[in-house]
């Protein structure tokens, strides 16, 4: 042993202290030894001198070990206590033995001291080590106790040779008893099992019992109250080497909180579900109701136009000789409004189609789509000669038709914008800034104030009048729609008298999107 | 001898329209027979011979065309249209749809229907009698039908 052993060695007489003294000194320990002769002095010296262990002679003149023993025990002393005597009779040793001593050696057996020394001091460790660790158990067990109320987790188990059930306090809870109110058994336990799954929770039992080694399930308990309890149940079940059960340990918990929030998010999930349900009826309806409208406009306002405009047309050829020029020129100047509303009509419609309209996106030329909208352009406005300057034209993913009908609608305002200057110019192409591929129409017209630019693409906003350029200034909101349902943006930079630019991006993939009144998600590209 | 009367049956429940189709198919000088009728029931009855037009047998052998505005009370172009095209008697008989209404479905329903042409009246006089002497010369001099 490598500390020093401090002992205390209650002896009076000198002869056998100093053999007691030798037999130590020849073994290998190291020690510490004081000697008391009486009472007094072992009292002093249990209290003061902390030994690790104590050796006793069996008689002293006002002493005998006994009442060494007893002191011993009134001091709560843990450490061994061994007697040293000349004889011992069977009957004396056992009676020690029962007073707390730990071993004796003879005197004339004396050379055995040290090894008892060392397995009483080695017997005294393991016990104390034991005591620490039950200590430790069972403050451990009050924790796992207190962690089973809390998290309301119970776990029980049943011996099956014997059929013994095991349950912690928890479960007793859980069932709705007070710890230990009821003998725990398989009936008291089903007595409480909500009816409707009670042969639930008896498939689980023997399914444990006969078929898996690890069962789980949930079952509802009727609480005293009348509220129900959700509960869930594990097992896991020790078998022997033929596959018989002799043990199952489970727990139940108590989930009904978790089961409660998960119903109530349910039902809010449900509600919520009704409430888009509604509103995409709602919506769906509304669109219903646009579609009639749109309908009605396209016949009820086209119509009476077409007559206004043909009954001018008519009177002013079939009796052109009866009219004088104030009367033709008022009947032409009712027609150019007839056709101008027809045209606004028009474009109203159009624009509104634009909003229900589904996405056919696919990879575009657009320099061959740009070419070909100038062509058809260029015809259209056969009395404008304009110059085009078109420069590199990055494909694009996009719907082709709406992507066309935006390059039509900029190309146009373009040249009719740009119709009044003595060398109309306009340049097309894109550039790419960081991330995003631009395009731009840019021209040398007549500009617009950059102030005013919030008004550019709202539907029948104008910045010049119909006497300067005509238009129904619906134009630029399509194009600001068609864009918008692409998920690019759109932008212009202009000053009076400077012409202007309109740029516009595209995404370089169109995002997936779905519109109320299609059945069909939007396409996405290739 | 007397020039064949190329029969076109006009369908059109506004009498302004009417007119206007009107003066532009006798603008064309084509020695035609216009036929008005005001509405779908009074078109199925001049076809098929019924109710007022009794008396007038065999009128569909010499219907060369017939233009059919979509939007008329009680029986309405689209019903007409497929009345017309479900009748093997009628079935042959060009149908040029005549309407203000460039609504897709239109369009699509009435091809789907068996509609020949489906034409939208331009707002501007000029235009419309454009399409009418188009339509007019196509429909009764260009095109051949199965009328002996």
């Amino acid at each position: 042993m490598e500390s020093v052993i401090k002992i205390v060695h209650l002896e009076d007489t000198e002869s056998d202290a100093e053999l007691v003294q030798h037999t130590l000194r020849k073994s290998e320990l190291m020690v510490e030894l004081l000697v008391v002769e009486d009472k007094p002095s072992f009292i002093n010296a249990l209290k003061e001198f902390n030994p690790d262990i104590i050796l006793s002679d069996h008689s002293l003149p006002s002493f005998n070990s006994h009442e060494a023993l007893e002191l011993y025990r009134e001091l709560h002393m843990t450490v061994p206590f061994i007697l040293i005597t000349a004889t011992i009779t069977d009957e004396f040793a056992s009676r020690i033995m029962k007073e707390g001593a730990c071993d004796y050696i003879l005197k004339d057996r004396m050379e055995r001291l040290p090894n008892a020394i060392v397995s009483a001091l080695e017997k005294y460790r393991a016990e104390r080590e034991r005591e620490k660790f039950m200590n430790e158990v069972i403050a451990n067990e009050s924790l796992m106790r207190e962690a089973e109320s809390l998290a309301k987790f119970g776990s029980w188990q049943i011996n099956i040779p014997d059929n013994i059930i095991m349950w912690s306090p928890q479960i007793f809870r859980i069932l709705g008893y007070e710890p230990y109110q009821v003998q725990p058994s398989l009936d008291t336990f089903i007595k409480v099992v909500y009816p409707d799954d009670i042969d639930k929770v008896k498939t689980s039992l023997y399914d444990a019992i006969n078929n898996y080694d690890a069962v789980k399930t949930n079952f509802r308990i009727n609480g005293i109250d009348g509220a129900i309890k959700y509960c869930h149940l594990e097992m896991v079940t020790q078998r022997n080497a033929q596959f018989k059960p002799t043990k199952i340990v489970g727990f139940i918990q108590d989930v009904t909180r978790v089961k409660l929030a998960e119903n109530e998010i349910k039902l809010l999930n449900e509600s919520l579900e009704k409430k888009i349900m509604e509103r995409t009826t709602e919506l769906m309806e509304a669109n219903r109701d646009l579609e009639a409208f749109n309908f009605s406009i396209s016949h009820d306002l086209n119509n009476p136009l077409q007559v206004i405009n043909g009954f001018a047309s008519i009177i002013l050829r079939k009796h052109n000789d009866k009219l004088n020029e104030d009367a033709k020129d008022l009947l032409k100047q009712i027609k150019g409004y007839t056709k101008q509303m027809g045209q606004l009509i028009h474009d109203l419609l159009n624009f509104s189609h634009l909003g229900r309209q589904l996405l056919e996106v696919n990879e575009i030329n657009m320099y061959e789509l740009v070419t070909e909208v100038i062509r058809n352009l260029e015809n259209r406005y056969r009395n404008v000669n304009t110059k085009f300057i078109i420069g590199e034209i990055d494909n694009a993913i996009c719907d082709g038709g709406l992507i066309q009908q935006v390059w039509v609608n900029l190309i146009s305002n373009a040249i009719k914008y740009s119709s009044k200057q003595d060398m109309p110019i306009i340049e097309i192409g894109s550039k790419k800034i960081n991330e995003d591929m631009i395009y731009y129409v840019k021209d040398n017209g007549a500009g617009f104030s950059i102030e005013h630019a919030d008004k550019l693409f709202k539907a029948f906003n104008r910045l010049h009048t119909a006497q300067e350029f005509e238009g129904s200034g619906v134009g630029l909101a399509i194009v600001h729609r068609i864009i918008l349902k692409h998920g690019g943006r759109i932008w212009a930079e202009a000053s009076v008298g400077n012409g202007a630019t309109f740029y516009f991006t595209l995404p370089n993939k169109v995002e997936t999107k779905i519109y109320l009144n299609q059945d069909k998600p939007f396409i996405t590209s290739k | 001898m007397m020039m064949k009367q190329l029969d076109i049956l006009l369908v059109e429940d506004n009498e302004s329209d009417a007119e206007l189709v009107m003066h532009a198919l006798k603008k064309n000088k084509i020695n035609n027979n216009i036929i008005h009728v005001l509405d779908g029931a009074e078109a199925l009855d001049y076809v098929f011979a019924k109710g007022n037009y009794a008396a007038n047998t065999d009128r569909v052998h010499t219907l060369k065309v017939i233009l059919l505005d979509i939007k008329m009370p009680k029986v309405g172009g689209l019903e007409v249209l497929s009345k017309l095209k479900a009748d093997n008697r009628t079935k042959t008989i060009p149908i040029v749809m005549l309407t203000s209404s460039s609504e897709d479905q239109d369009v699509e329903k009435s091809y789907m229907l068996g509609a020949n042409s489906y034409i939208v009246k331009p707002v501007d006089y000029g235009d419309f009698t454009d399409a009418i002497e188009q339509l007019e010369k196509y429909w009764l001099l260009r095109n051949r039908t199965i009328i002996t």
